[in-house]
């Protein structure tokens, strides 16, 4: 006769299809063998059942005012973080506006002022009352083939520092909108 | 054993889970209470019986309950808020015994306090000293599936998402735990 032993433990805890429930049943009726193994394992159920915590635990009450401050301190922090943060707000919509500013705006104006460089000549030099190396720098700069590359250069710089600024203004917006609202607020489940 | 708490809040028994459950995910920490206080003595024994050490389990117990707030809104209603919380406690359990040095002090604590009080208290608490002993050998992950299924009856299944294990990994782990425990507590299990 070929035991059951592999199938007892699933058997006991209710884990067996319903035809081979049926087919251990069955066997257990002629095989005191697997009949004792199983008597063993409810004995061994009966002896794990005893085991459990130590009388003295923290009294549930007092368990349960630590719980519930833990919750009450925990969202006071994010209160804090989000009541000095939200003042945040501004300042970051503009810096957001002087880099758009900056991008769209200014070129055009370093353009003019180039252009006011090369038509005004050594006058601005003297007007500015430049060193001569100062003014050469100027004229450098204000140079037609030069200014097109300095453009590009200064819309990438501030395109880089715009997503810098945006995308985390963005993230923040969201995350204080979670950290106001309590767990699963306005959810519908 | 563990004392039960009398005189608990009349309220607490008015209510079911599921009404506490709505009234705590609209922020209502009263009836959040209720809940902890239902369920405070079910979680610190799923964390005893897996690690063994009262002051962890009580520190796991309320990091439970914390998760559960926290994860209030992923339960449903039609599934089985003891089990779905046995399972957290579980997990937290298991992270904080791998955070934490394994000791050998809490086996020796365990069997100097069987040590005591009268004939039958003594002997009840040796062999419930045994018991601990002999669980605390287990493999961590051997132990977990069994308290899990022994103490809490969650099916192989619950115990397979919980741990994020196959169902085959479950069915052995918990025959090896078995097997070890038969060993292990013999003099205890014989008629």
């Amino acid at each position: 006769m070929q035991h059951i032993h592999h199938l007892l433990g699933e058997y006991r805890d209710d884990e067996l299809p319903a035809r081979q429930r049926a087919q251990v049943e069955a066997h257990l009726r002629c095989c005191p063998l697997c009949r004792e193994k199983l008597e063993h394992l409810d004995r061994l159920a009966d002896v794990l059942a005893e085991y459990g915590p130590p009388v003295q635990l923290t009294r549930p009450d007092v368990f349960r005012s630590q719980v519930v401050l833990r919750l009450s301190r925990r969202q006071q922090r994010r209160s804090g973080y989000a009541s000095w943060a939200w003042h945040l707000i501004p300042l970051s919509l503009i810096g957001v506006l002087l880099c758009l500013e900056a991008l769209l705006v200014l070129p055009d104006l370093l353009e003019l002022a180039a252009n006011v460089v090369r038509w005004m000549g050594g006058d601005l030099g003297a007007l500015l009352n430049l060193p001569s190396s100062g003014y050469a720098l100027l004229r450098y700069l204000a140079e037609p083939r030069l200014y097109p590359v300095l453009r590009a250069a200064w819309q990438m710089l501030v395109g880089i520092v715009l997503l810098l600024v945006f995308i985390p203004y963005v993230g923040w917006i969201s995350v204080l909108g979670g950290f106001r609202k309590p767990p699963g607020y306005g959810k519908e489940r | 054993m563990y004392r039960k708490t009398e005189g608990v809040v009349s309220e607490s028994t008015a209510r079911s889970d599921n009404e506490l459950i709505e009234e705590s995910l609209h922020g209502d920490t009263r009836a959040f209470a209720i809940l902890v206080l239902r369920y405070h003595r079910v979680v610190i024994t799923v964390a005893y019986r897996i690690c063994g050490d009262g002051a962890l389990a009580e520190d796991v117990a309320q990091d439970t309950f914390i998760r559960v707030w926290d994860r209030l809104s992923s339960f449903r209603p039609e599934g089985n808020f003891r089990g779905w919380i046995c399972r957290i406690a579980a997990n937290l359990t298991v992270d904080a015994l791998r955070r934490r040095k394994p000791t050998a002090e809490l086996l020796d604590t365990a069997v100097e306090a069987a040590v005591e009080g009268p004939e039958a208290t003594a002997l009840r608490n040796e062999r419930a000293a045994a018991v601990r002993a002999a669980l605390m050998r287990l493999p961590l992950h051997s132990r977990t599936a069994l308290v899990l299924q022994e103490y809490e009856g969650l099916s192989y299944q619950e115990i397979a998402d919980t741990l994020d294990i196959p169902l085959g990994t479950v069915k052995s782990r918990l025959s090896d735990a078995r097997r070890r425990l038969q060993a292990a507590l013999n003099p205890y299990l014989e008629r």
